[in-house]
């Protein structure tokens, strides 16, 4: 155990040159290419799903990679927040960089039976890459996020009595969502403003201070071995 | 005095290595099965690979036969990963290296094949041998980790005590990564213009 600490902490000091982004909620956008109504309703999405007990999607779309290859990137970041639940292992990311132009899907070791390396890579060039090369970032990461949960959970759609979530449907999105939206916003900003301990979290969109009581958006000790897929546009 | 006594080796036992010894030892053999998991995975995909490569390229024997050969010999290494010595996990990841250096070229000969490239089939078994090799990757990372661990157990007081008075375990060789690039260097690709 000691050693484990030990270990554990040599591998923090080592990782300290990579600022790694906060795990605040489903939808990280350091890169700021989504609107904050975007990020909303795919936050949503995500967590509607969550909540009906399947996987844990996490998209973040970060500006670079410091450096790194980006599957290295990846799996380092999973290993570190732990998406999905341990016994399961169902998590999910998908990572999108705007700098470099590289995504990946990065999937859990639970659902590399569903989600295969050759789904995740189709889903990335045939349905993702297209919205991307033409500009639309929030519609190419809503395809990826519905393609991977249809993949996961062929049924999960029909059984909803919900559309499959769409590039063009945040135009439309109803009032309770906005409200929600709103008290998110207004909760977030106090929180934060009262703990006063996620200072360096500023610019986004404000769904970091939710934290400590808000949406208690968290991993589950999932665990990964470099399943998925790699791609650019 | 009693309580002293349970208080006192209790402290030994947490802090001695007499659990964390074998488990770490456990962690090493199921992070090596890993490797060879996917390393077998890698294999599996092989002869699809060559067959549909076969299907524009006939005239690319040599590249072809090689690549069937160095797998006919990976496969054929297998290692227990309870038992595995230092000469045969060099044995093995040079066998390894010596496959992926063959599979390289195979890749570098398609590009010169529009049509062979453009084949759906070609391009999902790329797809598959890419997540695999990145698979390979993180496997060969987990455990060269977890052999550092383990030998930082029984090689550093005051677990290395308990190693040598009860459990007699030896260093384990590190993946030698150098063995296998050094395999791939040593056939690397000729480039013909």
């Amino acid at each position: 155990m000691k050693i484990f600490l030990a270990a554990l902490f040599l591998s923090f000091q080592a990782s300290a040159e990579i600022r790694w982004p906060e795990m605040s909620s489903a939808v990280v956008d350091e890169a700021g290419i989504l609107s904050s109504q975007e990020k909303y309703e795919i936050k949503n999405w995500i967590h509607k799903y969550r909540d009906s007990g399947k996987a844990q999607l996490q998209v973040v779309i970060v500006k670079d990679l410091q450096g790194l290859p980006i599957e290295d990137y990846s799996i380092k970041l999973v290993e570190k927040w732990k998406l999905g639940n341990e016994k399961r292992d169902d998590g999910v990311l998908f990572i999108v960089s705007t700098t470099e132009h590289k995504m990946r899907i990065e999937v859990g070791q639970g659902l590399e039976g569903a989600l295969t390396d050759l789904q995740s890579k189709r889903i990335l060039d045939d349905r993702v890459k297209p919205l991307f090369k033409s500009g639309q970032y929030a519609a190419g990461i809503a395809a990826g996020v519905s393609e991977i949960i249809q993949a996961v959970d062929p049924e999960y759609f029909n059984k909803q009595g919900e559309p499959a979530p769409q590039a063009d449907r945040h135009g439309k999105s109803n009032r309770i969502s906005l409200i929600v939206f709103i008290l998110f916003l207004i909760f977030s900003f106090f929180g934060r403003r009262r703990s006063g301990i996620f200072p360096f979290l500023g610019g986004g969109g404000g769904w970091g201070g939710g934290g400590g009581g808000g949406s208690g958006w968290s991993g589950g000790g999932g665990g990964f071995s470099g399943g998925g897929a790699s791609s650019d546009w | 005095m009693r309580s002293l006594l349970v208080v006192l080796s209790s402290l030994f036992l947490f802090s001695c290595g007499i659990q964390s010894i074998p488990q770490s030892k456990n962690d090493v053999d199921a992070s090596l099965s890993e490797v060879t998991n996917q390393y077998k995975r890698r294999a599996d995909l092989i002869p699809n690979l060559v067959a549909t490569v076969q299907g524009y390229a006939k005239h690319e024997k040599e590249t072809l036969e090689g690549v069937t050969q160095a797998r006919a010999q990976a496969t054929q290494m297998t290692i227990d990963p309870s038992k595995a010595t230092p000469e045969q996990l060099q044995k093995y990841s040079q066998a390894q290296g010596q496959l992926g250096s063959a599979i390289g070229r195979l890749l570098m000969v398609a590009e010169k094949y529009p049509d062979l490239k453009a084949d759906q089939n070609f391009r999902d078994l790329q797809a598959q041998l890419e997540g695999t090799e990145n698979r390979i990757t993180v496997s060969r990372q987990r455990y060269i980790e977890s052999v550092k661990n383990f030998n930082n157990l029984i090689l550093v007081p005051p677990t290395s005590w308990t190693n040598s008075m009860m459990y007699h375990f030896e260093k384990m060789p590190q993946w030698d990564v150098a063995a296998e690039e050094k395999a791939k260097i040593e056939k690397a690709p000729e480039v013909k213009f």
